[in-house]
């Protein structure tokens, strides 16, 4: 039985990470494990690489002593959210480890993490042209044909959407 | 090499941080970014849409041919095209709508694109009543959304209602019973045509109802209400009366003690008719300017935000066009003279 105390994580090619299980204390995905499985020794965390991990370890440390209620729903932009200078280092990451913490944040379920993220995703790709958008995340194509109809769309809209 | 594919939710999620007005048209020109995102990618472009077409504004913006363009495009030569865009209409949860409108036939193009609208998409519908007179058109579109498009809607916010006339109670007789938040607004204001004693008889058997606010609002009768508070009050969340001088009485405040245990209450305002009369006059100064400069975008958009009372949308108030600080100028009116007599 693993130590109630610390929580070991496997990564996908099998690097192991011990750490306090107070840092994963708003991890739902952690919780939920050490409530219905916590007597195995160690919670595997499929699709997510050593150098995410210890990012993501690195962040759950910083605010493992934070005081502030749990974020209920980290796609609420209404609330009011300011940047802590503490995870400046998120913010200033390339592209692709950027979208690799997004999904690092939502397999983890880490709510603050989430909405980190997402922010600064958000900030990244607005004002952005879809190909700058497909040069900075490269995702898969998209097919000619839903091209052509959301241009039509558009069309649509600039036939007099707003009063001049 | 593509990249790890993000799930649907975490990129709504990043969606949602995008900072932009969030109408249909106001996507299409000048394009958003959200609109840019639906054209990066297949996954991408299956949680953008539902965000582009979140949200259908009927306003004095949206001019009648653009509402008839709309409507045309589901009878498209090009069947996919159609067929994307009737997809799309099924992603509308919002619609807002101005009355009454001030292009003749508006009511007719709006009623005909929102009959394509499925009884069960509408989650919030906003409705904001001009000084102006109503027609047939206008009752007409009102009861194409009551209650016929209604029927899982969950937020209803009405502002300015006594301008509505007797179109109002098309609305208030069609109250679904899947409301959850319900706000009313200035049901009396000097630019009515008469106090309309409207039927709230609907509200009172509203029985999910998580959040009431009723500001401005006569005629409600007492010992319904409190029958309302003592039935259902254990569901509200929040309660906001304000200016509701019927039911701002010691059998309401008593009845909300002891039946809206979970109810976050504002204290009712005590309502001073000379402190009104002068809202009421600047209320009908703004409106009267509203009325000859309605196409105006950034004099709708303050005279919106003062209307809402929301201070983050007052905040954005452009300072530097004419007519914005013409409006300052008179709402500056308003809190002096407003402040002056509270304060006392």
């Amino acid at each position: 039985m693993s130590d109630p105390a610390n929580i070991t994580l496997v990564t996908m090619d099998g690097t192991t990470f011990t750490v306090p299980s107070a840092y994963l204390h708003r991890s739902k995905l952690v919780q939920d494990w050490l409530r219905s499985e916590g007597d195995k020794q160690a919670m595997e965390v499929k699709h997510v690489t050593p150098f995410v991990l210890q990012g993501v370890l690195n962040f759950c440390e910083i605010h493992a002593e934070d005081t502030s209620e749990p974020l209920a729903d980290p796609a609420d932009p209404t609330k009011p959210f300011e940047a802590d200078p503490r995870d400046d280092a998120f913010r200033g990451m390339p592209d692709d480890q950027l979208l690799q913490f997004t999904m690092a944040a939502d397999i983890l379920q880490i709510p603050e993490l989430v909405r980190l993220t997402a922010q600064e995703m958000a900030s990244r790709i607005d004002g952005k042209s879809p190909d700058q958008i497909r040069a900075m995340f490269n995702p898969d194509d998209l097919a000619e044909e839903d091209v052509d109809s959301d241009n039509e769309m558009g069309e649509v809209g600039e036939e007099g959407a707003i009063s001049k | 090499m593509p990249s790890p594919q993000l799930p649907h939710e975490t990129l709504t999620n990043i969606f949602t941080y995008f900072p932009h007005p969030d109408d249909l048209l106001f996507h299409c020109r000048p394009r958003s970014t959200l609109f840019y995102c639906s054209l990066v990618s297949k996954d991408w472009r299956a949680a953008a849409l539902p965000l582009v077409w979140s949200t259908l504004r009927f306003d004095t913006m949206l001019e009648k041919h653009t509402i008839e363009s709309l409507r045309r495009s589901m009878t498209n030569s090009r069947p996919d095209f159609a067929c994307r865009i009737t997809q799309s209409i099924a992603y509308v949860t919002t619609i807002s709508l101005t009355l009454p409108p001030s292009e003749p036939g508006w009511a007719q193009a709006a009623a005909s694109l929102l009959n394509l609208l499925s009884p069960e998409q509408l989650r919030k519908i906003h409705l904001i009543f001009r000084f102006g007179s109503t027609d047939l058109d206008t009752s007409h579109l009102l009861a194409t959304v009551f209650p016929h498009l209604t029927r899982n809607l969950r937020h209803l916010i009405i502002a300015s209602f006594a301008n509505s006339g007797q179109e109002g109670d098309i609305v208030l007789r069609h109250l679904p019973p899947s409301l959850r938040t319900l706000y009313i607004t200035n049901a009396t204001s000097p630019n009515a045509k008469q106090d309309i004693p409207y039927n709230f008889s609907r509200m009172f058997s509203l029985t999910k109802l998580t959040d009431l606010r009723l500001v401005h609002v006569h005629h409600i009768p007492v010992a319904e209400f409190a029958a309302f508070l003592r039935t259902y009050g254990r569901t509200l969340c929040s309660l906001r009366l304000q200016n509701c001088p019927e039911i701002q009485s010691d059998i309401i405040l008593a009845t909300i003690a002891a039946h809206c245990s979970r109810a976050v209450t504002q204290n009712p305002h005590n309502y001073d008719p000379a402190v009104q009369r002068i809202r009421d006059a600047a209320y009908y100064k703004v409106d009267t300017l509203y009325s000859v400069l309605p196409a105006w975008p950034p004099l709708y958009q303050a005279q919106y935000s003062r209307w809402t009372d929301d201070a983050d949308q007052a905040s954005q108030l452009p300072s530097e066009s004419e007519g914005a600080s013409w409006l300052n100028g008179v709402w500056s009116w308003i809190t002096q003279r407003v402040s002056g007599r509270v304060s006392k």
